[in-house]
């Protein structure tokens, strides 16, 4: 356990890009919303969050839209981050350090494995967190203060105020997405590492030619393209399985412009419901971990086998 | 005394090549071998066998283990210093240290860092900005600080000025060496480390062409330096090897009496990269 702590460690060290980033995205958008506060009007299907929106939904899509940043930067580091992690060692020879030491193939895959595919999507949901904790609180200290023209809206400069209840229910949201999201990619994820332990030259060549050579093939031969579909069915489909009712077209209406306002008081929010058991249900999910493990068991014995050419 | 390899009858092919070809040898404890062979004589492939880096064919156990199976385990007594390159650049000093303290669970940090502190490396610094000799000390100090059994080294100083190739071999010989640890090292500047081996290999072709202690090389071999008219009858007594040197002739002997060759001319004990040169031009004819 000590040396797998150290291999992550080891990791942070090398991609520094890793922490940087978030701590950067948060800084921007921290500034950002400090400076425009008082012009900003942060609004969603038609209606602003200041005072035309039950304020604990107003809230809550406030802190989930503040954490997609942090989400977008982490699935395109992640991609970088597995794709490169186990050719950089055999690219720059210092896979032979890495191997001189007591520490088996399989532990430094799972290791790369878990960073990419835990520690970029688990320090978004953290960095998010406390972003939305901070921007809550410097919104609640400049009303405090009788900024913005001491305004008795509940609602501050087009910024939603600080609601504890919508906070903690967009931070659950949020991890759920985050956790159904990490199962549901996972086999994503086990195929760039699986590249990236099998690339000789540029690993995103290489993580690009079979699924382009199998969608010609099938089309050549089958006139069909199940293939692509499948890729791209698998990265649509996880918010309408994660969540009851996602997909539904009235769904956000009961946001929209026309819908009912904040009457049932502050404890009113998204109506985002969750659904983990369709999600654990899903033979898609366990078929994709299935195929997640092989590319990953594959890594491992790639790993094994390569060396500094 | 232990054996701590034990190589029967290894063979590794790359493609037509043959990179080891039935290679036997032992290596026991306490001794400093030097595996010497030309580019491609199969070195490297040996000490990857060694280190259970790649597979071969035959038989061979490291520390009485199987390097392939039993990698890791083996990892915990083996230290490996390929050439300097191979420390990643983007890795801090101190971060190497602390990663060996955490991983390596046979790693002393203090004597790291008392290495260390002989240098003139910062702990800040990154690998990358380091020069090549800083980056082989510290290699070196993060080496010696694992109480290991076996250090593998593959030309170790390749790239070296003289001065880091000379501290490189002392400070292995001071601070490392003891009769309990074994060293196998590959270099092609033989002259600078004749006087550290105890043990000569040399491999030629995937081959063993000569396993040697230097000790028995001075009984077994002898170079006897004949002006051109003792040049036949010198010839007459079979050498291994000869070549001219300023109108002199060198003539190399295997197993025949000093007392035999001392009339014809001037008798010592030959190099061992003369040794070399003869052995692997007399299989190459």
């Amino acid at each position: 356990m000590k040396a797998f702590t150290m291999l992550l460690r080891r990791e942070l060290w090398e991609h520094r890009m890793l922490w940087i980033t978030p701590a950067l995205i948060a800084a921007v958008l921290f500034l950002t919303m400090q400076i425009f506060a008082g012009h900003a009007h942060f609004g969603f299907a038609g209606r602003a969050v200041d005072g035309d929106m039950p304020p604990g939904a107003a809230f809550e899509l406030f802190v989930l839209a503040t954490a997609v940043p942090f989400y977008l930067a982490a699935a395109i580091m992640a991609v970088i981050f597995l794709l490169d992690c186990l050719y950089a060692d055999r690219r720059d020879r210092s896979i032979l350090f890495w191997k001189s030491l007591p520490v088996a193939d399989y532990t430094v895959v799972l290791s790369k494995l878990a960073t990419g595919l835990l520690v970029i999507p688990l320090g978004a949901w953290i960095a998010a967190t406390v972003t939305s904790l901070a921007l809550g609180l410097s919104v609640e200290l400049r009303h405090a203060l009788g900024f913005g023209g001491g305004s008795t809206l509940p609602h501050w400069g087009g910024l939603p105020r600080w609601e504890t209840l919508g906070w903690l229910r967009a931070l659950a949201y949020s991890l759920y997405v985050t956790l159904a999201a990490i199962l549901w990619y996972a086999p994503y994820a086990g195929y760039l590492l699986m590249v990236s332990a099998w690339a000789r030259r540029s690993a995103y060549a290489w993580a690009l030619i079979p699924p382009v050579v199998l969608t010609i093939l099938e089309g050549l031969l089958f006139h069909s393209a199940h293939f692509v579909h499948l890729i791209q069915r698998r990265f649509d489909e996880l918010m309408q399985l994660a969540f009851s009712r996602f997909g539904d077209s009235d769904m956000w209406l009961t946001l929209g412009p026309g819908a009912p306002t904040g009457a049932g008081g502050s404890n009113q929010g998204l109506p985002l419901q969750p659904d983990p058991m369709a999600l654990l249900g899903s033979p898609a999910l366990w078929s994709g971990l299935l195929v997640a493990a092989l590319f990953v068991w594959a890594a491992i014995v790639l790993r094994r086998r390569g060396d500094a050419q | 005394m232990s054996t701590v390899i034990d190589a029967r009858g290894l063979a590794k092919h790359y493609g037509a090549v043959r990179a080891l070809d039935g290679t036997s040898f032992r290596v026991d404890a306490g001794r400093i071998v030097g595996l010497i062979g030309r580019n491609g004589a199969g070195k490297t492939t040996a000490l990857k066998a060694i280190l259970g880096l790649t597979q071969c064919g035959g038989e061979l156990r490291v520390l009485d283990m199987d390097p392939r199976s039993q990698r890791d385990a083996l990892m915990q007594q083996v230290c490996f210093i390929a050439d300097t390159a191979v420390l990643p650049r983007w890795l801090r000093v101190d971060c190497a240290v602390d990663f060996m303290a955490g991983l390596h669970p046979r790693f002393k940090r203090e004597r790291a860092l008392e290495f260390l502190a002989r240098t003139t490396i910062r702990a800040t610094s990154r690998i990358g900005e380091l020069s090549k000799g800083m980056v082989t000390q510290l290699h070196l100090a993060l080496i010696l600080a694992i109480d290991a059994r076996l250090l593998v080294l593959d030309e170790p100083t390749l790239g070296l000025d003289l001065l880091y190739r000379r501290q490189f071999y002392d400070t292995l010989l001071n601070d490392y060496f003891d009769h309990d640890r074994t060293i196998l090292l590959t270099t092609h500047q033989v002259e600078e480390v004749e006087n550290l081996l105890t043990d000569v290999l040399f491999i030629d072709q995937g081959r063993i062409v000569l396993d040697s202690t230097v000790e028995e090389l001075g009984t077994r071999f002898a170079q006897l330096q004949v002006a051109p008219a003792q040049l036949a009858a010198a010839r007459a007594l079979g050498p291994m090897h000869e070549r001219e040197l300023m109108g002199r002739y060198v003539l190399l002997f295997e197993n025949r009496e000093r007392a035999a060759l001392e009339p014809l001319g001037e008798v010592g004990t030959p190099s061992v990269a003369d040794l070399f040169v003869a052995r692997v031009q007399g299989a190459a004819s």
